[in-house]
């Protein structure tokens, strides 16, 4: 881990966009004094992943405030509340108001940092049009069309747009090693036909602006792009993001292949991996049909199981009507940021067992250390100020210890109470072992029984239904239908059953689910690997497609008939023999991701460190309840 | 920090939007931070000198001028925090942005002060320790020299002659010791008193200062929490518009006005029979 720290050039998604923050926090050096920082809805978040509030108020921006909802209701109120004050101040500020619409902050410069879409750009003009800042500075966060940047230089009657430049990020580093868009209802758009492919236009682009961010924020021109061949939307984004690099000068980085126009057929990744040196990337456009079954199955690592059990959105987590929890813990953040929370940093990837010691040990540092500070062993004015030093430190590291100690409490609750344990070992044996027979008997136990909570009934019968889909008897499926329905599961959950077969069934779906595509000797040597060796832990025995594609990528064994090659002419070959091998692997999942994949990709990471990394992105993150949400959409014909 | 407002300055000639009096404010709190930062500065190399001198004649001097100085320090402290307040009560009273931007204003200098006053009470903290670590020193080096004199005492004594003038020179020592560890006492005493002081600005500074890692430190967290303030702001004057209106009042007004009405008929009816 610290050899991969110290190389700077390391691919990292959080230190990426950190440095694009760190520059728009203070104008790009351009813009000194009081600062209000105007943002949309995406770039909030962004902002929010990986800065804090006390970062930027010690950068002097004292104001955040949304340019799509400014502050209307309150100018009235505020008049009102000034006029009835009288005094002096007030009278020169209602004097102000003659001129201006909000004259209490028209002293202070804007840094306006924005998607470049055009409703950004229209509030951009509206807002110079009648402007409440002095200076404007704005930061698009994705490459601007010309014609915006057109209407923006002609409305601009009062000369307030200080700079405009293109920062380019556009996606939120969840981890250093996994990006994500936070764009949901993304499955609907996979799914479709090409006839709605209008109606799903913003949703995409935005999965292709944020691509072409991460290539751009990493600096890194990919020496090669693969998808998914069973994937429409995969081999379509492939492609336009191919045309995106070989029509803008913007992509190619000084270190990287130079040229991508010219050069036919997969020269282009040869003259990469000839000249580039050690930049030589390959991004992979998967898409999550190939995979359905990873979001379904429960989690036993932290980032993982906090989001599947209470939702990680955006790395924070809401306590609210969680049992003895206090008043301060209702919300609480569990970010990986640099310098937010060390113990999650270290922990997010650990198992459920780990992680109880792990958090036993910080209880028990804390106790040592707040003991050693008790009031009571307050004995001299020195001991009083000694405390008093230490104090706001214990305080910070009390808060982080009560912060995990809660989430860990409720964690083990929702097991007990969900007899999770049981559950879970359940659906790995469903998801990596064939038993038709043995595993149709204990399905229908478990549907029938009392302690299984219904969502995970849905689960179970959804995870059946997969793996046997062809191999079931006549009437195994509608028979565990309306198992689930007795169950308790209600009719549209029942009903997700045939979505998903239509979504992700084996018509559709790619090769490598259920380990399909392995030969039969492959097949035979994992059984008896597993058989003689045992498994290690029931509960982490699945592992994901992703990892096999990942591996296959890595180890240059990835078939071109599953993964072609994008043709930098555009078109695609299956020919893949004689490409280099990859150092980086940027891999973007069109339809979401999950952190079961993002540990995995960390494992990896971390095996082989120093040969190869991969970052993995994706449209959103997945816990189940977002994925079945989404496949409902699917079901709809939305 | 002051730099930047003199372009801000010139800008607003042509925005002709003259920046509100808190700003005034701020730029005083700032020019006080950089203030301190001087003078504590000035401060640990004063100390770092009056530590290194044992007695000497600048003594007195010297704890005369760390004493000012650490005076001045402390009421600077003192000054910088009733701008904040200022900014603080005139920001709320315009409300709206304004006052979000306030708060902010005064959580990020807090936040600055705070540091800042944590160190100086550090190095006084660690100053008075020195000075005290000096002085007992300094005690049993001189009962040590008074054990030596007294012995030396016996054998003058014993020798006779030069009686008179060994006594007079020991009590002239002591009479200086006493001196010294008096004003020792009182230097210690105030240095004490101006920890005291900063400590309770620490306290109030305290109150303003986010603990990071939490919630509150999310930027988006707080947005959301302005909208909420927002919109509870807005329920609230609704109601309060609607409680101002409501006819109850009204009808009362009317009710009593028809009595009087009534009554007066009454009374001029009486007044014809």
């Amino acid at each position: 881990m610290t050899a991969m720290m110290s190389s700077s050039d390391q691919l990292d998604g959080i230190s990426s966009v950190r440095t694009y923050i760190d520059r728009l926090a203070t104008g790009d050096g351009r813009c000194h004094g009081m600062k209000v920082l105007l943002l949309d809805a995406s770039t909030t978040q962004i902002l929010s992943c990986v800065s804090t509030q006390s970062e930027i108020l010690s950068r002097e921006v004292y104001l955040v405030s949304r340019i799509d909802e400014p502050p209307r209701g309150t100018g009235g109120i505020d008049n009102d509340f000034n006029n009835s004050n009288g005094g002096g101040a007030s009278a020169r500020h209602s004097l102000a108001l003659d001129e201006e619409t909000a004259p209490h902050v028209g002293h202070m410069k804007a840094v306006c940092f924005l998607r470049p879409t055009e409703t950004n750009v229209g509030l951009l003009v509206k807002e110079l049009a009648a402007p409440r800042f002095s200076e404007y500075h704005i930061y698009f966060s994705g490459i601007v069309p010309p014609h915006l940047l057109h209407l923006l230089a002609e409305n601009d009657p009062r000369e307030r747009v200080r700079q405009v430049q293109e920062f380019y990020a556009d996606f939120l580093p969840i981890n250093p090693d996994l990006l994500s868009l936070n764009c949901r209802n993304t499955l609907p758009m996979t799914s479709s036909s090409s006839s709605s492919r209008e109606h799903h236009a913003a949703l995409y682009e935005r999965n292709l602006a944020g691509l072409q961010s991460m290539l751009l924020a990493l600096k890194r021109q990919p020496a090669a792009i693969r998808y998914q061949k069973s994937s429409r939307t995969a081999r379509r984004l492939a492609n336009d993001i191919g045309e995106c690099i070989g029509s803008d000068q913007i992509f190619h980085f000084l270190r990287g292949s130079g040229r991508g126009g010219g050069g036919t057929g997969q020269g282009q990744g040869q003259q990469a991996g000839s000249s580039g040196g050690n930049n030589n990337m390959l991004l992979l456009v998967l898409d999550r049909m190939d995979d359905p079954v990873t979001p379904l199955l429960s989690q036993w690592t932290y980032q993982a199981m906090v989001h599947e059990l209470l939702g990680l959105n955006n790395s924070r987590v809401v306590l609210r009507g969680v049992p003895n929890v206090s008043k301060d813990l209702e919300e609480v953040v569990l970010s990986s940021a640099p310098g937010h929370d060390a113990f999650f940093q270290a922990h997010r990837n650990s198992n459920f067992g780990e992680l109880g010691e792990a958090i036993q040990n910080l209880l028990r540092d804390y106790q040592a250390k707040s003991k050693m500070h008790q009031v009571s062993n307050l004995r001299s004015i020195e001991d009083m100020q000694q405390f008093m030093e230490k104090f706001p430190e214990l305080r910070s590291q009390s808060h982080t210890v009560s912060k995990h100690v809660a989430i860990m409490g409720e964690l083990a609750r929702l097991v007990e109470v969900c007899s999770l344990m049981d559950v879970s070992a359940f659906e790995q044996d469903l998801a990596c072992s064939d038993d038709q027979a043995r595993h149709l008997r204990e399905l229908m136990s478990k549907l029938d029984s009392q302690t299984v909570k219904i969502p995970d009934k849905l689960r179970l019968g959804m995870l059946y239904a997969l793996r046997y889909e062809n191999a079931a008897p006549s009437g195994a499926i509608p028979a565990v239908k309306e198992a689930m329905r007795r169950g308790g599961v209600p009719p549209d959950g029942v009903g997700l059953v045939d979505a998903i077969l239509k979504y992700a069934g084996s018509d559709v779906r790619g090769p490598g689910l259920y380990g399909t595509n392995r030969d039969i000797t492959s097949k035979l040597m994992k059984s008896f690997m597993s058989s003689v060796q045992g498994v290690s832990n029931v509960y982490s025995q699945h592992s994901p497609v992703l990892m096999d594609t990942v591996e296959g990528a890595a180890k240059g064994k990835l078939p071109g008939q599953t993964h072609p090659l994008v043709l930098s002419g555009g078109g695609a070959s299956s020919n893949v023999e004689g490409m280099p091998l990859p150092q980086e692997i940027l891999i973007f999942m069109v339809g979401g991701v999950t952190y079961e994949e993002s540990t995995k990709v960390n494992q990896f990471n971390q095996a082989n460190s120093g040969k190869v990394r991969v970052i993995l992105g994706g449209s959103t993150v997945h816990n189940s309840t977002s994925f079945l949400e989404e496949l409902k959409l699917v079901m709809n014909g939305r | 920090m002051e730099d930047g407002n003199a372009p801000n300055n010139g800008n607003n000639v042509h925005a002709s939007a003259l920046p509100p009096d808190w700003v005034d404010d701020v730029d005083a709190v700032n020019a006080t931070i950089s203030d301190i930062r001087r003078l504590t500065l000035e401060l640990a190399s004063m100390h770092a000198s009056r530590i290194g001198t044992v007695f000497g004649r600048d003594l007195d001097n010297m704890e005369r001028q760390i004493e000012r100085k650490t005076t001045e320090v402390t009421t600077l402290f003192r000054k910088a925090e009733r701008h904040l307040q200022r900014v603080g009560s005139s920001t709320r009273r315009a409300g709206g942005e304004e006052s979000v931007v306030g708060a902010n204003v005064q959580r990020s200098l807090a936040m600055q002060l705070q540091s800042l006053s944590s160190d100086f009470r550090q190095g006084q903290r660690k100053y008075l320790s020195d000075v005290k670590a000096q002085k007992s020193g300094g005690l049993v080096e001189s009962e040590a020299r008074f054990g030596i004199n007294l012995e030396d005492d016996g054998t003058l004594q014993q020798r006779g002659d030069d009686y008179g003038f060994g006594s007079a020179q020991q009590m002239s020592v002591v009479d200086d010791l006493q001196a010294e560890i008096q004003s020792r006492d009182t230097e210690i005493s105030q240095i004490a008193k101006s920890i005291e002081e900063l400590g309770a600005i620490f306290k109030e500074l305290a109150v303003l200062v986010i603990d990071q890692g939490t919630i509150l430190d999310r930027i988006d967290y707080n947005m959301e929490a302005v909208v909420d303030h927002t919109k509870t702001g807005i329920q609230q004057l609704e109601k309060a518009e609607k409680s101002q209106k409501s006819a109850r009042p009204m009808k009362c007004i009317l009710c009593l006005l028809f009595t009087i009405m009534i009554l007066l008929l009454i009374l001029v009816l009486k007044h014809r029979h």
